[in-house]
């Protein structure tokens, strides 16, 4: 039985990392200059752009809603993406299912009253997965979304843990995904320590999952660590420039 | 209100108007001259997940090609070609004209077709290269382009990715058995795809009786026409694309071609540079 | 700092998958040194991966100590041997070893990247000089690092890198020269040029007796297009120069002629080339001799039956393991103090002898010794290999107690540290009331099992309702409540399956404080147990079942000759003797209706020995006796069973864990049939209860032996009854067929059965006392589990039925039985197989062919023209043991009454009773198709009868 050794009796992963580590995070903001805000994000070889349209009029005549702006999530997967070639690019049940979880998470963490009669799109394109998507993807609009400049209550980090062979990991790759173990992705409002998203969807024991969630939970705070580092320097940059130009 | 202060007013509600303070002078609102492309950027190889990637760049414009291979049977009548299939998308990311799938649909389509035909009918790719073995297995390169922000002049970018990904890709060693199953050859070496020949485009507009070179999204929408021309680094014309709107005269395509041709040399070097950088 | 690996691989399908993984390098990576590796060591080894592949006896010595593991190593090794791993990673995780595992791939200063240029073998070996080279930086001057390597190549590099390196060799003969005894399990067979004068000496160069084997990818292209087939190779155990292999698809290929085996060993994973349809061959040996023996007839069409016949080209897969066996004991002039090439002859006979070098010969004469094969090469007609230890004299009963073990792969080692730190404290005391247990104290529970028993699993009660029905209760100990999941006490719970009982030790599934103490339901302290209550009606009908986690505490632990006593006494009429009455009352109810439904009483002989406590021999054989109280109890545990495994079916459709036993195939019956119709004996096999029926029928009138014997006869036409995952099988397999149950299952006995284990927490789960955990939902493990069962189970069996023959050749050694009654069991045309109930065996006689007239039909011979010999008729038997060659004792068997000496082969009784093994393997062949379910006599029981006749043998 030639299994694979998910957690060497070492600690470690099979990519190195130790169970709370979560993959190297790297990102930019304002990549494109048509829409309003936009983010290009790694987390590991997980790769994914977000860009951000609006507050803008509302397409769809009778969406429209008279004291907040209406949100649009659409997130969709390259071809290229995965190991295998996906077949269809575009809406699949899943990317569907993700685009909801999004928009839901967003809805409740935008100051939509801010803009009535108007439409918030939120775009995410998946270049590369290895893993943790979903995650990865609110990352990327989160700061797609900071980066148009639009007010929210908190800064929205993300990050799945799960479990295999009983221990509790952050983070998840693909194929520590594809272990088939319980897989957990939870967003948080770091500053407020509030839950916006949770997703469960296996059956584990009380015990296991405080463990995974306190997993989740540390994972999110790396993340947000690293983001919000990221960001402070890239926002004083911006201060510096307008005060050379003034 | 004062009127001088919001250019940025006038450009939304009489973007003409705008453009026809600039062009006279000989110079575009992004502060390029009236035959100058946009900065052009290369790069390949940086998605890991497919055999073959680039990404380019004409100014904001960016197009990211991935090519994915598989193997499958050839057709009866061709036994010997492997394939090559072809999508371009332009998901509601990259531009705020374009805000559902759905609304690209014609624009992805003849992108597609133009890019395939240049492809296929001018052989750019030897689709015997592709043959694993006679009849009974051959490579498919699934060549999907993405238009991750559409600034104008789509076509450049999403060819020029096209054929930045083709010189990138690596296909595994493979071996044949007798029972036609095809596998890797486990640390085998990898295969390059040789390209016959790069065919390089290059897109103009008519705005205001002007000629433009490589438009941007704002330009298209106000041109009374645009075409483009395709040359190869072999000097040999390719394709000449000019669907509708305004006539345009004789003189103009001919200094149109020149413009091609002489960029040609340019780009093709930065796609191997592109290519060298990754290796 | 990251790196990326990319490599692509194709899928099922035939799409190309391109794996891009991450692989961090990390700088929080230590040496190792004062944590596991001892601060003030003489030397840090680093043996490379072949050097841990050929050595591993080497490095299991306890005189080695601190050694660093790459990963590099450890990684190739997982992929090249399994079994080397797991030694490998439990000498890491032994505490006074000293090894420590150095995860150099993901450091950042030892993580080598492959060049172009390089094989991923020369990779690998640079990334372990990267690492000895690290390691040499690190630590100061005063602490070595010595790198091993057998390798030319990566000696000469590492050497030029100035590592410290030397060959495996060289460390053990120069650096361990306090440590002669190292020598012993070295293995040279890899050993370099230079260093090898011991061997080249004595190593005539032979020519090629074998067929190289072929390379890996060329066995892989074989295979692919179908010009190879591959299989697990079987090895005749009476002839071992003739091997089968039954592919996955397709028909059973012959091997025949050790050429054509090819060095390969019984177990291995083989591939195999057919050969040309004209070089086809017939099996030899057991099927020609039963094919002469049923009927003349078939000889013509023997042609027909030649079979694909093929030879190994080259080996997947190897099963090479540690044997048992001693030094040929032919060995000319053994000495001590000089090392000497001698044959071993392992105990198994399906392994060929091994060739070993030892500086012991001597000494290790007449002893039983364990060796592992090194490596088979193709001018060499024996395997080589090297002395692992000694296990101690032959034909002690300890030592060839412990060789049953080892053979058996039975795990026999006391428990370790961290398994017993699960266990509770010794004064652990049941707390009540407790949290979801229902107090069952009042009730008047009691215990009936064999003398002297100490792990009482069960305990009963009965009571009268208001109603004017009946409360019975079943009372299991919770062994759940101690055997935590996932445990290390667990997870070795599961490794053993079941505890084991050989006839002179039992060999337990869980360490002692829980069997014989916390576990055990004493009597008259509070225990914690799950108990199964049924309110009866007087018909016995059950009118309600309820299952719950209880405390309680039992009045009495009696024997079953007492709880017979308490029952037959008139005088009494007290709570326990009422109790007792009517449950035997309602058990008597409940079996006819099993009877009815269909449920097999068969018979397997059991024999229990007095074993002389001083010299552990046996001093007497008896046949098992049965009381009615034993099958008292059986009858609840069976209902117990039933009913518990009709409720987590009902919870978990597919993850129960049920014992089914399939129906056998009719064609089994075919043998039996036949003979049986010599002696006007008709069986109905269609279905149970016709089988049933008709073996009660059975007219017994001139022997009352003959009605046993046929039910021990049909035993052995049974299939083997397993365990199962429920959502794994059809509802169809799920039928006990020797129990007429539609469903069965395993909970009472779970101090002694992993699978009780199951069944315990998987009701808890559907009582929702226990949270249904990951462990318990992954099906794909409960199968490595139930799949590992039955093999331990089945080891189990064969362990146990190899400690009565031993014990059976022991008894016989010292005494000759000059006449006793034996039944023939079947009449053949150069024998007869004889059945002795005295001792419970069977043994076949051989007769001279041209001394007998020999009746077709199988029904008797005919001797002299005067004596007529047929099946079922009683004769007596001399019985003697006889020594074999290399220390096998065969049971010998002469007939004397009536007197046919003259047509037994005397004079062939030496070499010939080692052939007779034909038959005594026959017969343990045959008796492992026994369920081990359906047992003795009258007790058709699955639960508590089999093994507690081994209590009651163990206990004597």
């Amino acid at each position: 039985m030639s299994k694979i050794e998910f957690i060497s009796p070492e600690g470690l992963r099979v990519d190195g990392r130790r169970p709370q580590e979560v993959r190297k995070i790297n990102y930019r903001l304002n990549l494109f200059s048509r829409a309003d805000g936009s983010a290009y994000y790694e987390q590991g070889n997980t790769r994914v752009l977000a860009a951000v349209y609006g507050p803008r009029q509302v397409t769809r005549r009778g969406a429209s809603k008279h004291d907040r702006a209406i949100i649009n999530c659409e997130y969709s997967m390259a071809t290229f993406s995965t190991g295998e070639r996906r077949k269809s690019a575009k809406r699949d049940r899943r990317s569907t299912e993700i685009s909801v979880v999004i928009r839901q998470t967003f809805e409740s963490v935008i100051l939509t009253h801010l803009y009535p009669r108007t439409q918030i799109d939120i775009f995410m394109q998946v270049l590369q997965a290895d893993g943790g998507t979903r995650c990865a993807c609110i990352n990327a609009a989160s700061l797609a979304l900071i980066d148009a400049g639009i007010p929210m209550r908190d800064f929205v980090v993300s990050c799945a843990a799960g479990m295999i062979d009983g221990v509790a990991l952050t983070d998840l790759n693909y194929i520590e995904d594809s272990a088939g173990g319980p897989d957990l992705p939870l967003a948080i409002l770091p500053k407020q320590n509030k839950i916006c998203l949770l997703q469960m969807d296996s059956k584990l024991t009380i015990e296991q999952y405080e463990e995974v969630m306190q997993m989740a939970v540390e994972g999110c705070k790396q993340i947000h660590a690293v983001l919000d580092a990221k960001l402070k320097d890239v926002t004083d940059q911006l201060v510096n420039k307008r005060k050379t130009l003034l | 209100m004062k009127l001088e202060a919001s250019a940025d007013v006038i450009r939304k509600l009489h973007p003409l108007e705008f453009y026809k303070r600039f062009l006279p002078e000989g110079i575009r609102p992004d502060g390029r001259n009236l035959n100058k492309p946009r900065v052009t950027v290369i790069s390949a190889g940086s998605l890991t997940t497919a055999e073959g990637s680039a990404l380019v760049k004409l100014g904001s414009t960016s197009a990211i090609c991935g090519i994915k291979a598989e193997v499958t049977i050839p057709a009866d009548t061709e036994p010997q070609c492997g394939k090559l299939v072809l999508s371009v998308e332009l998901p509601p990311l990259c531009s705020p004209n374009i805000q559902r799938w759905t609304d690209s649909v014609e624009q992805n389509s003849s992108l597609e077709v133009q890019i395939e035909d240049i492809l296929l009918k001018t052989n750019v790719l030897n689709l015997e290269a592709l043959c694993i073995k006679d009849s009974s297995a051959v490579w498919v390169l699934y060549v999907d382009v993405y238009i991750l922000e559409h600034d104008g002049n789509c076509f450049d970018a999403a060819l020029l990715s096209v054929l930045t990904a083709l010189t990138n890709v690596k296909l595994p060693e493979v071996e044949v058995n007798e029972e036609q199953i095809v596998s890797i050859v486990e640390g085998g070496s990898t295969q390059s795809l040789e390209l016959n020949h790069y065919p390089i485009p290059l897109s103009f507009c008519i705005l205001d009786d002007k000629l433009l070179v490589d438009p941007t999204s704002e330009e298209e929408e106000l041109s009374s026409t645009c075409f483009t021309i395709v040359y190869n680094n072999r000097g040999e014309l390719c394709s000449l694309y000019k669907p509708g709107g305004k006539h345009i005269n004789d003189d103009i395509l001919e200094e149109c071609k020149q413009t091609t041709l002489n960029r040609t040399e340019h780009i093709v070097k930065l796609m191997k540079q592109a290519n060298e950088a990754k290796k | 700092m990251l790196k990326s690996k990319t490599f692509v691989k194709r899928t099922k399908k035939g799409n190309v998958v391109k794996v891009v993984k991450e692989h961090y390098l990390r700088d929080d990576i230590g040496t190792g040194v004062g944590t596991v590796l001892q601060a003030g060591a003489e030397c840090y080894v680093i043996p490379d991966t072949n050097v841990i592949l050929h050595q591993i006896t080497v490095m299991e010595n306890p005189v080695i100590t601190n050694v660093i593991v790459l990963q590099t190593v450890l990684d190739e090794v997982k992929n090249q041997n399994a079994s080397i791993y797991n030694r490998l990673r439990a000498l890491v995780g032994m505490q006074n070893k000293h090894f420590y595992v150095f995860s150099n791939e993901h450091h950042k200063e030892t993580y080598v990247e492959r060049i172009a240029s390089e094989s991923p073998n020369d990779r690998n070996d640079r990334a372990i000089r990267v690492a000895a080279l690290w390691y040499m930086r690190k630590l100061s001057e005063s602490k070595p690092v010595l790198l091993l390597t057998n390798d030319r190549a990566n000696m000469e590099k590492a050497k030029f890198e100035e590592i410290n390196v030397k060959t495996i060799q060289q460390y053990v003969r120069n650096d361990m020269k306090q440590h002669p005894q190292l020598l012993e399990f070295l293995n040279n067979s890899d050993e370099l040029e230079e260093d090898a004068e011991v061997n080249k000496s004595q190593r005539k160069t032979k020519g090629v007796l074998f067929q190289e084997h072929k390379s890996e990818a060329e066995i892989r292209r074989g295979l692919l297009s179908k010009t190879y087939i591959t299989g697990k190779l079987i090895v005749n155990r009476n002839n071992i120069n003739e091997a089968t292999i039954t592919p996955d698809h397709g028909d059973k290929i012959l091997i025949k002629g050790f050429e054509n085996i090819n060095r390969a060993i019984n177990g291995d994973i083989v591939a195999v080339e057919l050969l040309p349809r004209d070089q086809w061959t017939t099996p030899s040996t057991r099927i020609a001799q039963e094919q002469s023996v049923s009927s003349s007839s078939k000889d013509d069409h023997e042609v027909g039956d030649k079979i694909p016949t093929g030879r190994v080209v080259g080996i997947t897969k190897k099963n090479w393991r540690m044997y048992c066996g001693s030094l040929d004991e032919s060995t000319n002039d053994p000495k001590d103090g000089l090392v000497m090439r001698v044959l071993f002859s392992p105990v198994d006979r399906s392994i060929p002898k091994i060739r070993i070098s030892t500086r012991q010969c001597l000494s290790l004469m007449n002893k039983r010794i364990t060796v592992s094969i090194d490596e088979w090469k193709s001018d060499s007609k024996f395997p080589d290999g090297h002395y692992m230890s000694t296990l101690g004299d032959i034909y002690n009963t300890d030592v060839e107690s412990r060789v049953i073990l080892l053979e058996h792969d039975i795990p026999h080692y006391t428990f370790s540290e961290n398994i017993l730190n699960c266990l509770p404290q010794e004064d652990w005391k049941a707390t009540v009331p407790a949290p979801n247990r229902v107090d069952l104290r009042d009730e008047y529970v009691m215990s009936v099992d064999p003398p002297g028993c100490t792990d009482i699993d069960d305990a009963l009660h009965c009571k009268p309702l208001p109603n004017g029905n009946y409360q019975i209760g079943v009372h299991i100990a919770d062994v759940t409540h101690f055997v935590h999941e996932g445990s290390p006490l667990d997870d070795e719970a599961a490794k053993r399956g079941t505890t084991v009982y050989l006839v002179d030790r039992r060999i337990e599934m869980l360490p002692k404080l829980l069997t014989n103490n916390l576990c055990s339901l004493v009597s008259d302290v509070d225990r914690y147990a799950f108990s199964v209550i049924w309110e009866v009606d007087q018909d016995a009908q059950i009118i309600d079942v309820r299952f719950c986690k209880s405390v309680i505490r039992s009045r009495h632990s009696l024997t079953y000759e007492q709880a017979q006593n308490i029952i037959d006494d008139t005088n009494r009429d007290d709570l326990p003797a009422q109790a007792l009455r009517n449950l035997l009352k309602f058990s008597k109810l409940i079996k006819n209706r099993r009877r009815e439904a269909g449920s097999l009483s068969l018979a397997s002989p059991q024999v229990k020995f007095d074993i002389d406590r001083e010299s552990m021999n046996p001093t007497d054989v008896e046949m098992y006796q049965m009381r009615e109280t034993n099958s008292l109890v059986e009858e609840y545990m069976l209902l117990a069973n039933v009913s518990v495994a009709k409720k987590i079916l009902h919870e978990f459709p597919t993850l129960a864990c049920l014992r089914g036993h399939p129906r056998p195939a009719p064609e089994k019956f075919d043998q039996l049939l036949k003979t049986l119709s010599t002696v006007d004996v008709q069986l109905d096999t269609t279905s149970s209860k016709a089988l049933n029926d008709s073996l009660n029928a059975i007219d017994h009138s001139a022997d009352e032996y003959v009605d046993t014997l046929v039910r021990i006869l049909v035993t052995r036409c049974m299939e083997q009854a397993i365990y199962l995952v429920s959502g794994d099988h059809e509802p169809d397999a799920y039928v006990h067929y020797g129990l007429a149950a539609p469903l069965y299952t395993h909970f009472t006995s779970p101090i002694r059965r992993y699978a009780d284990v199951i069944v315990h927490r998987l009701l808890a789960c559907s009582l929702g006392l226990y949270p249904l955990s990951k462990r318990l939902t992954d099906r794909e493990l409960a199968r490595t589990i139930v799949d590992g069962l039955n093999k331990r189970n089945r080891m189990a069996q064969y362990s146990e039925r190899a400690s009565v023959e031993l014990y059976t050749n022991t008894f016989f050694a010292n005494r000759l039985v000059e006449c006793e009654d034996a039944y023939v069991v079947r009449v053949r045309s150069n024998g007869l197989i004889l059945f002795v109930p005295r001792y419970g065996f069977e043994h076949n006689v051989k007769i001279l062919e041209e001394s007998c007239q020999y009746d077709d039909a199988g029904e008797y011979m005919v001797l002299r023209d005067t004596i007529k010999i047929k099946t079922f008729q009683r004769v007596g038997v001399k019985i003697f043991v006889n020594r074999g060659k290399n220390y096998r004792r065969r049971l010998v068997m002469q007939v004397v009454e009536p007197d046919i000496m003259f047509a037994m082969d005397t004079k062939d009784l030496t070499a010939n009773m080692l052939m007779s093994g034909t038959d005594d393997d026959k017969r343990k062949e045959d008796v492992t198709d026994v369920t081990g379910d359906v047992t003795l006599f009258e007790k058709s029981s699955d639960a508590a009868s089999e093994p507690k006749n081994k209590k009651k043998k163990r206990t004597k």
